[in-house]
């Protein structure tokens, strides 16, 4: 059986191989406050954020997002991001993978929406934020996911893997009582 | 303290094999636009509503690029240069990038920037203001610079894991690069979305080197014979010399280490040659 650490790499080495400088990331509300050098997104102020990766060489048109990060000043506030396709361009996926996601401030409610990638998710570091509210869908998971809140009917299952073990959540107070059919949790998948 | 650099390179390099020599493989030198360079330099830019909009206002004028985007936040305007598995240096070989840049103004953020992956996908972003040079994937800055002029910038590493950045010919910080997804690529230019700026650029290069070599004056790789017509015309024509070996270390002709080429490095460069 082909070992966590080899799978990643096999795919690392998928995506780097397809990976260029056409890849070209995109927020497509129209949204300001945010930054982007190259394939890494930085997140200045609180907002709804939508991003996409697109390049013309990878399949079906898709790019990547090596990291998504909130700005160390970026002020009080609620932070929500997606990682969509333009509806305006068929909609659906919004990347090949995203390396990692990192929306954890003091002061700033973070909250990841929908993140769907079409090859994988956290293939450079853990995703984490406050909360996960959307749907998160990939084939592959490469890094912990870590959020306060499972706030959304993304389901343990749905995002582990085979060689990916799952811990139970453990019981959390919070003032603002999630939906009953996720609970109030933190979760580390 | 550039001395202790190069003799800690060497020392580092001491036991690796010599494996070839290559002139710079990637270079824009403000002959023409890198796009109409040979091989042409890819330029990518857009604007916050996509690709091939907007994009910076450019002059090529007296060899100088210049790049003006402070009109919209939202502008970049790039080059890169593919090179699928020839980034990474060899035994023996030092990964060199070069440039020289004015950032006149940067507004919103840092704006440019310049960068490279490996073919291991390790990488290097640092984007500029007008006072200083930041590491964008290690989150800090890491030199301030003078803010209204040119400044010769060489980033350099032989494993492409950690790197030395020197501004004017003096080292001024040591980084760690970044794991990545893109492999075997170099980049430059108004890079970042959400940033403006007015800057200049006067080259950009990137290069694998065979690895200073003290003596080895026409950096072959070896320290023989061949040496001596380029190591007498490095004293008597140091001009000349630099034009006829462009991809040389110029302290491989400082044997004595003294700081400088002349001719109290004759005897210690005939000492080395003879093996003694």
């Amino acid at each position: 059986m082909l070992s966590r650490a080899l799978i990643s790499l096999l795919a690392l080495g998928w995506l780097s191989g397809l990976a260029s400088g056409q890849n070209l990331i995109r927020e497509w509300t129209g949204a300001s406050g945010y930054r982007i050098f190259e394939t890494t997104v930085w997140i200045d102020a609180p907002g709804t954020y939508k991003f996409q990766a697109t390049d013309p060489n990878g399949p079906n048109g898709l790019g990547v997002i090596d990291h998504i990060l909130l700005d160390a000043n970026c002020p009080e506030g609620t932070v929500n991001v997606y990682v969509l396709r333009d509806p305006n361009e068929g909609g659906g996926y919004g990347a090949k993978g995203v390396g990692e996601i990192n929306l954890k401030k003091t002061g700033v409610e973070t909250n990841i929406m929908d993140v769907l990638t079409t090859v994988n998710l956290a293939y450079l570091d853990m995703i984490q934020a406050d909360t996960i509210s959307g749907d998160i869908g990939t084939p592959d998971i490469g890094n912990d996911i870590t959020v306060d809140y499972l706030g959304a009917p993304t389901s343990c299952a749905t995002i582990c893997t085979p060689w990916k073990s799952c811990t139970a959540p453990a019981a959390r107070s919070r003032p603002a009582s999630p939906s009953p059919a996720t609970g109030a949790m933190r979760a580390r998948i | 303290m550039r001395r202790l650099t190069w003799v800690a390179l060497l020392g580092a390099l001491a036991s690796a094999g010599i494996a070839r020599s290559e002139t710079y493989w990637i270079e824009w030198n403000g002959s023409d636009w890198p796009e109409n360079m040979d091989p042409p330099w890819i330029r990518n830019w857009g604007n916050w509503q996509g690709q091939y909009q907007g994009g910076a206002y450019r002059t090529l004028e007296n060899g100088i690029l210049t790049y003006d985007s402070l009109y919209d936040p939202g502008v970049f305007d790039s080059y890169e240069m593919h090179r699928p598995g020839a980034v990474d240096p060899g035994p023996g070989e030092v990964f060199l990038a070069q440039w020289k840049l004015w950032t006149e103004q940067a507004v919103g953020w840092y704006d440019p920037g310049l960068g490279f992956q490996s073919d291991q996908a390790w990488g290097v972003g640092l984007a500029f203001d007008d006072t200083s040079v930041f590491s964008v994937y290690e989150q800090s800055v890491i030199a301030y610079i003078e803010p209204g002029q040119f400044h010769e910038f060489a980033l350099w590493s032989s494993d492409m894991r950690s790197y030395q950045l020197d501004v004017d010919g003096a080292p001024v910080a040591e980084g760690s690069m970044s794991q990545g997804i893109s492999t075997s690529w170099f980049f430059w230019g108004d890079c970042v979305q959400g940033a403006a700026s007015l800057h200049h650029w006067d080259f950009a290069r990137f290069a694998v080197l065979v690895a200073p070599q003290s003596g080895d004056v026409n950096c072959d790789g070896t320290l023989d014979f061949a040496d001596i017509n380029p190591f007498v015309q490095a004293l008597s024509d140091p001009s000349g010399y630099q034009d006829m070996y462009p991809m040389c270390w110029p302290s491989n002709g400082d044997v004595n280490e003294d700081g400088t080429v002349d001719f109290g490095d004759i005897n210690p460069f005939v000492a080395a040659l003879l093996g003694q």
